[in-house]
């Protein structure tokens, strides 16, 4: 059961230097359950490709093809439709978490936020104790003194722990992860990925995971596509790319990576 | 942010002035010694003396009590004009940072066109044209004010709405309106703030000035301004008419105008990230 299906999409910037093809025909599916690694270096149009299936792409892009999710085709359907999903059934965390957040705001107010988008909760404390409780989960350092701390309070990984439980809030059952963690340090990047490790294990998410780190693709994802220039070069499991890369290309960025997981 | 005023001594000073300004408006009442507008033809034009502190005035009314009747009138009159300029500014100015192309292109005309008119006789004139009453100032001066504030907002809207926070908040499911209202503005306010400090001060003069000439907030309501019309007769043989409603209005708007030059400081380094 595929829970999404990317069929040709293609998003062109029609810029008044010419016409940008940042994403040129990439078709994959996702199943359920599944991680499916996007990887490619800098440029190749991965980022883009997850903000088109949210169709979150500014103007002068535009977008075409289709993005089946459990079957819909989101990118036919209205803003109202695609607000109820963004950040509920599909939840996206990016790279830079220090942005990420709000700067005015506490950490326990933005969580709170991300609730009550999308739940009819009226209760504040109730409210209040689901976004503590996704604190703990993702195993931030003292959730209740993190709940009224304000971003710049915090370092790079609790925050990107503080994106996540974000994401995760309202059980989304696609979740994209953007470079989640090429804005952290090495040892934090190692915690981050176990969190997600025990996360995929314990919730059975289907995740769409971008990186241009070949080795935390090999680590974490099950498929893998490889994006150049916009368009996806190979696809496949991960042990047929990993041992048996067909493209030149494939082959150049496996062997960029000093030793894999 | 508290503290900041507080370590910057010429902010201090004023935010205290202010601070008993706003005491002497709300407590008038308790505070003044007599009622402002009780007619004592015992005392009149009598000099600063024990039983009148700031002497009385041609119909024997205390200038003390007056003064600070006349707080009220004139605070309230800078705080709601303000209000109204911050409000209208941040309607317009909003809109058209965040949607920009078209709708920012219109809006940006209209206030160029509100800022063509000379806005102390724009307010002559319809003043002149409705009644005076403190109401209808604090809608003119309001009304004729915003357009700085407007384009604050867009300003900084237009850098804001690029920001990492504003996609992550769309990805969230947020929508356009949300966008503004919960993110955009309150990261906005900052300039604001100031320019709403420095209008407190506008505002005052500018009502002070439509009451001195007779047509601001008319007696025997006592506004520093027409407190001014009133002794302009005397100022030869009772200057305690004028010097002290004068003085009052100086230190006011000066406190206000010290006030939003270091809150300016205090804010501007942190606007830079």
């Amino acid at each position: 059961m595929d829970i999404l299906q990317i069929k040709d999409l293609k998003t062109y910037f029609h810029t008044k230097d010419g016409l940008v093809k940042a994403v040129n025909g990439v078709s994959f599916n996702i199943k359920k359950g599944e991680v499916f690694g996007l990887v490619g270096e800098s440029g190749s149009g991965k980022t883009l490709t997850a903000l088109s299936i949210l169709k979150l792409v500014p103007p002068p892009g535009k977008i075409d093809g289709e993005v089946l999710f459990n079957g819909i085709d989101i990118l036919k359907m209205g803003e109202t439709y695609l607000r109820g999903i963004r950040g509920s059934k599909i939840a996206i965390v990016f790279q830079e978490p220090s942005t990420s957040l709000d700067p005015v705001f506490t950490i326990g107010y933005q969580m709170m936020e991300a609730i009550y988008a999308h739940r009819d909760l009226q209760n504040r404390s109730r409210v209040r104790k689901i976004a503590l409780e996704y604190l703990d989960n993702v195993h931030t350092p003292d959730p209740e003194r993190i709940f009224h701390d304000y971003p710049h309070q915090l370092s790079g990984g609790t925050k990107q722990r503080v994106m996540i439980a974000m994401a995760l809030i309202n059980s989304p059952e696609l979740l994209i992860l953007d470079e989640p963690t090429t804005a952290l340090d090495v040892t934090i990047q190692a915690q981050i990925l176990d969190l997600l490790d025990e996360i995929i294990e314990r919730e059975k998410l289907s995740i769409l995971f971008i990186s241009h780190d070949f080795g935390i693709i090999a680590r974490m994802c099950d498929s893998v596509a490889v994006m150049h220039k916009g368009r996806i070069v190979e696809m496949g499991d991960k042990a047929d790319i990993l041992n048996d890369p067909k493209e030149p290309y494939t082959r150049s960025l496996l062997e960029s990576v000093k030793a894999l997981v | 942010m508290i503290r900041e005023i507080a370590k910057n001594k010429m902010a201090l000073a004023s935010a205290v002035f202010i601070i008993i300004m706003v005491i002497f408006a709300l407590f008038a009442p308790l505070i003044a010694t007599y009622d402002p507008t009780r007619v004592d033809t015992k005392f009149i034009l009598s000099p600063p003396s024990s039983q009148h502190i700031f002497g009385t005035d041609t119909l024997g009314r205390d200038i003390f009590s007056r003064i600070v009747y006349g707080a009220r009138i004139s605070l309230s009159i800078g705080f709601i004009a303000v209000g109204i300029a911050v409000l209208i500014g941040i309607f317009f100015g909003s809109i058209a940072g965040y949607y920009g192309g078209k709708i920012d292109s219109i809006l940006m005309r209209f206030v160029d066109i509100m800022l063509c008119f000379p806005t102390l006789f724009l307010i002559l004139a319809v003043i002149a044209f409705l009644e005076p009453s403190i109401f209808n100032i604090m809608a003119v001066i309001g009304i004729t004010n915003w357009m700085g504030v407007a384009r604050l907002i867009r300003a900084e809207i237009l850098t804001l709405k690029e920001r990492d926070f504003v996609a992550a908040a769309r990805v969230m499911g947020a929508s356009d309106m949300w966008i503004i209202l919960r993110h955009l503005i309150p990261n906005a306010i900052g300039p604001v703030l100031v320019s709403a400090t420095l209008g407190i001060g506008g505002a005052i003069l500018i009502e002070s000035a439509l009451s001195f000439l007779g047509i601001g907030v008319q007696p025997p309501t006592p506004s520093w301004g027409n407190m001014l019309m009133d002794g302009k007769s005397t100022l030869g043989v009772a200057w305690w008419l004028t010097i002290f409603p004068g003085l009052f209005i100086l230190f006011t708007v000066l406190s206000y105008n010290l006030l939003g030059s270091a809150l300016r400081d205090i804010l501007e380094p942190r606007l830079k990230n």
